[in-house]
């Protein structure tokens, strides 16, 4: 693999870096050669978007695995089924002898789910292909990219009212997760939903350090984290139970809002914290763990004495890295006299672990997803070569996709299978669905009109035409944009 | 601090009420006065400040640029009309409707609720290098960017360039072209009405406008003759998205049939030249032939007959060839059962 | 706040000067003007001003949501700039400020209008209802707006009070739309963070509401 790079006037980024790593993990070739360059170019500094790497590296390789199933006459299906990552797969170069490898990966199961979901087999097996001068195609493409990090904190208050207050320092995108995650917490104490509140928006609110909203991590590291701070508050709880109470802390259990001892003596949560008050110390944030990070330690001494404190680092071991996987289905319907193509039915089919909130994991996939499809089905930059200017400035140029250029309907389905290296069990979402919306696509475009065509991103009326004019692919591959 | 970007140059605004009155405004800031419809495809020039008109003429007050009428043969549109209103007059919708069809293709429902029908037929080039303010033959330089040999010309003309290789971007031309309506202009001489295709002009005729009106000049009715009331039509765009995205190109067609034999037929096209092109050859042609695919074959040939591709807008002339071939014979409607 | 001028509370004027005075002090003063015929809108009496409003004048009085609002507007100004940096009305997004994502959609006499390619100066005399005059005054949401938290409609949002807008202005000539019309309805608003289908889904719950609500 031969990635050149052309991010402007400037020197390397990852992505090029990324897109051998991504490969390599989501089709485990057993050798494999990678190679990046970046070029400098006359032309405006670019940054990194979604899925930086993994989109373009898994847009090169879906094509040509497409292909070789075609040749082989093997099911599109089976044969990414054999090929993709499983359990503790490894992906990148060994070093010093030794690969790296994912924390887990449960991607068959994804595409078994995705391709009964889709009915693939009908799909395949529907006759005849084309009507007219219409032509249907469908296409499959596996996808995934980085989904978590690990090391921040948590940070939590158990008020003297009995209500439980999370201080959640996740940056609001709009995901849900700046509170979802702390359902986490509160699962881990049994305290109803309905009796917790989640303080976010600024650092004046006295929050702990947490990861930035980027790289699909936050679900992953800020579910440790949450599960951290409260097994922490457990621990305290329990302590202080068998302070007031008599006894030993590990006799003592947490739920139904009260520490308790089986068949014996109890307190409510909002006891604990006003006794949490009284005996000050680690118990209400006088005291911190010597772990986390200096900016939770200044939250909690802004914090302390407010009721019970429990701030902890996500100490959690991880044996592995974790990646969250995507296999995506698009059957698209193309006019061979026009080259214009439709979309007719889109379905992702998600591996990321443990479902933390459903409606919210669907936004991201298929939102995300849509951006891969809009790479594949126009969204460009456009530079003069000579001039080194941009000339698609506008957004009917440079073409972000639509609501019309979607199915009405799009599906989505999670396998829900926790991650093992995880308390939680979720894994982050956000960029491993992007490449599969793009590829899926082309992928389809090529079952609909042949592996000779083209390829290339986007596809446009302009690139089918032209190529079925000649029989060869006439847009050159690397001058995507024009 | 509030940023307010995109602030448009100073600019003083009438508002008059009646034609007469917008024409004395025009009559008198002559080439500094900006005429206004929707404002559409104004407010990009404006906020680009490409163009810095001293005066803008807002015609949205004048009540009689207004509206769809029915007249002795056929209607007769104001200028002022909206998009929408066009796409939705029943009238239009049931006599006309290929009209109806291309102004429900343009653009989004937004644009569609404040452009004007006279404002579409109005607008000027959507070539990338021209909007952009690089200073182009169209804009009074002596150069194309778009042909030279890198320019990005995807979108650009395959007939009839002269210098310049940019291309008309209006849906609702090509319909009025094949409906055969007049355009009634309001000049300093007085009213004159011209045929929908003699209102567009090349750059063989004029480099830096794409119709015929000279600064004073108003565009204030469209007349649909009764002629084409309830032929057979055909209307087709291809575009990059679904929605906003101007034509890479367009076909409308009007046609009467009898025994299947075409009787009557006219035809136009957008988005091959700088103006929207009636293909007289093709009506000639295919006019007392059969109405079936060898007819459509042999129309969408000689339709692209001279035209020359620029390096990246090769694919218009199988385009054209198949979408004229469609407007003549059809295209096979396919379902499948999903 | 230097920089925002609302003379909704009338102390922009200078009260010792007449309307009368005000418009011929900016008339004399040079800004422009030949004939008083131009000054007129045929049709539309505006706000009920009996005098005619001056081509000079720039001090107008919009009726948005239901609010006549006095405002010094530059003639080139347009009316989203006038709502969100005049009228404090944020709620009235800028994406693209060039009729290409719809994310600054309000109506105007209930038809979807880009508030970002309107002149303010045109919309004398007519109702503008942006996103902040949905709501009732008792704070109860829109029926639509109520849709789209029930179904969790939108990601970051930014995209939301223009989707919204153009749904309220769309159900008007289509109440009970089906999703494929619903989609072509609102076709006119881009959404980044794109997942249209949930989008969809929760206005498609708001057009629901709004039928059952019987609330125009
Ligand atoms: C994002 C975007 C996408 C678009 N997509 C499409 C598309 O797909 N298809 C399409 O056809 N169009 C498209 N358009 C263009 C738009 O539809 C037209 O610009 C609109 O119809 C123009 O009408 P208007 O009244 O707003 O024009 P204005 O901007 O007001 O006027 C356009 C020009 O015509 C002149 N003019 C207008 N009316 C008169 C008159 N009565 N007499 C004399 N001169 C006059 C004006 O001076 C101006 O130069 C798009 C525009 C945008 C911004
Ligand atoms: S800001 Fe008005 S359409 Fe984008
Ligand atoms: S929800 Fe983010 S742009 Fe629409």
């Amino acid at each position: 693999m031969f990635v050149i790079c052309d991010n402007g006037p400037y020197d390397a980024v990852g992505d090029s870096a990324s897109s051998g790593r991504i490969v390599s993990l989501l089709y485990q070739p057993q050798a494999m050669r990678w190679r990046g360059v970046t070029v400098l170019t006359n032309t405006p500094p670019r940054s990194a978007q979604s899925s930086p790497g993994g989109l373009q590296g898994i847009v090169i390789i879906e094509p040509i695995i497409a292909k070789a199933a075609r040749k082989l006459g093997v099911d599109q299906v089976a044969i990414r089924r054999v090929n993709c990552p499983e359990g503790k797969a490894p992906f990148g170069p060994a070093v010093q002898g030794k690969r790296q490898y994912a924390t887990s990966a449960f991607l068959k199961e994804a595409l078994d789910r995705g391709a009964e979901q889709f009915k693939w087999s009908e799909r395949v097996a529907r006759t005849p292909k084309r009507i007219g001068t219409k032509v249907r195609g469908v296409g499959v493409s596996l996808s995934c990219y980085v989904g978590g990090t690990i090391g921040f904190d948590g940070l939590l208050v158990i008020t003297p009212e009995g209500r439980v207050i999370f201080q959640s320092g996740i940056g609001n995108l709009g995901t849900e997760s700046v509170i979802d995650v702390h359902r986490a917490g509160a699962e881990v104490l049994g305290v109803p939903w309905e009796k917790c509140d989640v303080v976010w928006g600024n650092t004046t609110k006295n929050l702990p350090f947490t990861c930035v909203s980027g790289g699909s991590q936050t679900t992953h590291a800020m579910t440790r984290a949450a599960h951290a701070a409260a097994m922490e508050a457990k621990k305290k709880l329990q302590e202080i139970a068998a302070k007031k109470l008599g006894g030993k802390p590990e006799q003592y259990e947490v739920g139904n809002e009260r520490v308790f001892r089986k068949g014996g003596a109890s307190m409510t949560l909002a006891q604990a914290a006003k006794y949490a008050i009284q005996l000050g110390g680690i118990y209400d944030g006088h005291e911190v763990p010597a772990d986390v990070h200096k900016l939770t330690k200044a939250s909690v001494a802004a914090l302390a004495g407010q009721g019970l404190v429990a701030a902890a680092k996500d100490n959690y071991p991880r044996d592995g890295s974790t990646f969250s996987y995507v296999a995506s289905f698009a059957e698209v319907e193309v006019d061979v006299e026009t080259g214009k193509y439709y979309i007719v039915d889109f379905l992702a089919s998600a591996d990321v672990g443990t479902v933390i909130h459903p409606r919210a994991l669907g936004g991201q996939v298929l939102g995300r997803s849509t951006l891969g499809i809009g790479h594949a089905i126009g969204q460009k930059w456009v530079f003069d070569p000579h001039y080194g200017q941009m000339v698609s400035k506008r957004f009917y140029q440079n073409k972000p996709p639509t609501i019309l250029d979607v199915p009405v309907d799009m599906q989505w389905t999670a396998l829900d299978i926790p991650d093992p290296e995880t308390p939680v069990g979720a894994r982050g979402v956000g960029e491993p669905p992007v490449a599969g919306g793009c590829a899926s696509i082309l992928n389809a475009l090529s079952d609909a009109l042949g592996d000779e065509i083209f390829q290339r991103a986007p596809v446009n009326a302009d690139t089918i035409l032209t190529s079925l004019e000649a029989g060869r692919p006439m847009q050159h591959p690397l001058m995507a944009h024009i | 601090m509030a940023v307010i970007r995109d602030v448009m140059a100073a600019f003083e605004l009438y508002q008059p009420s009646s034609v007469a009155d917008a024409q004395k405004l025009l009559e008198q800031h002559g080439s500094d006065a900006w005429v206004l419809a929707g404002g559409l495809d104004s407010f990009d020039w404006l906020k680009d400040r490409i163009k810095k008109p001293k005066v803008v003429v807002d015609l949205s007050g004048i009540e009689e640029l207004r509206g769809v009428r029915t007249t002795t043969d056929g209607i007769e549109i104001g200028a002022m009309t909206t998009l929408t209103e066009v796409a939705n007059h029943p009238i239009i919708k049931q006599k006309y409707d290929l009209l109806a069809q291309a102004a429900e293709l343009v653009a989004s429902p937004q644009i569609r609720n404040q452009g004007t029908i006279g404002g579409n037929v109005s607008q000027d080039t959507r070539c990338w290098y021209y909007r952009g303010g690089w200073p182009c033959y169209r804009a009074g330089g002596n150069i194309c960017y778009a042909d030279t040999p890198e320019g990005r010309n995807r979108e650009h003309a395959i007939l009839h360039a002269e210098r310049c290789v940019a291309v008309n971007p209006s849906d609702t031309a090509p319909a009025l072209i094949a409906l055969d309506a007049k355009f009634v202009l309001r000049t300093r001489k007085g009213e004159r009405v011209v045929d929908a295709e003699d209102y567009f002009i090349g750059p063989d005729i004029d480099i830096t406008r794409l119709h015929i009106l000279q600064p004073g000049d108003l565009l204030t009715a469209i007349r649909i003759p009764s002629t084409w009331a309830g032929a057979q039509f055909y209307f087709e765009k291809i575009r990059d998205r679904n929605v906003w995205d101007f034509p890479l190109m367009n076909v409308a067609s009007a046609m009467v049939t009898s025994d299947d034999r075409i009787e009557r037929i006219r035809i136009a096209v957008n988005g091959a030249a700088a103006r929207p092109l009636r293909l007289k050859a093709v009506e000639d042609a295919v006019r007392g032939r059969p109405r079936n695919a060898a007819t459509g074959e042999m129309a969408g040939k000689l339709a692209v007959q001279g035209a020359v591709p620029l390096q990246f807008n090769a694919y218009k002339i199988p385009l054209m060839r198949n979408l004229v071939k469609r407007a003549i014979s059809g295209v096979q409607e396919a379902t499948w059962a999903s | 706040m230097a920089d925002k001028t609302d003379f909704n509370t009338s102390e922009g004027v200078p009260k010792a000067v007449s309307r009368r005075n005000f418009i011929k002090g900016v008339i004399t003063s040079g800004v422009a003007v030949s004939s008083a015929s131009y000054l007129f809108r045929a049709s539309t009496p505006l706000n009920g001003q009996q005098s005619a409003v001056g081509v000079g004048e720039r001090l107008i009085t919009l009726n948005v949501n239901g609010q006549q609002r006095r405002v010094d507007a530059m003639k080139q100004e347009t009316l989203a700039s006038t709502l969100r940096y005049k009228l404090g009305l944020t709620g009235t997004k800028l994406g693209c400020d060039r009729a290409e994502c719809g994310s600054c959609t309000v109506l105007i006499d209930d038809i979807p209008y880009y508030a970002c390619s309107v002149l303010t100066h045109t919309v004398r005399g007519r109702k503008v209802l942006t996103i902040e005059g949905l709501a009732n005054r008792d704070g109860t949401l829109h029926p639509v707006q109520q849709g789209v938290i029930d179904e969790q409609g939108f990601q970051c949002a930014f995209c939301m009070p223009g989707f919204i807008m153009a749904t309220v202005g769309f159900l008007k000539t289509k109440p009970n739309p089906t999703r494929q019309e619903l989609a072509q309805g609102i076709s006119g608003n881009l959404c980044r963070c794109q997942d249209y289908d949930k989008i969809l889904t929760s206005l498609m719950r708001g057009a629901e509401n709004l039928r059952r609500s019987n609330r125009g």
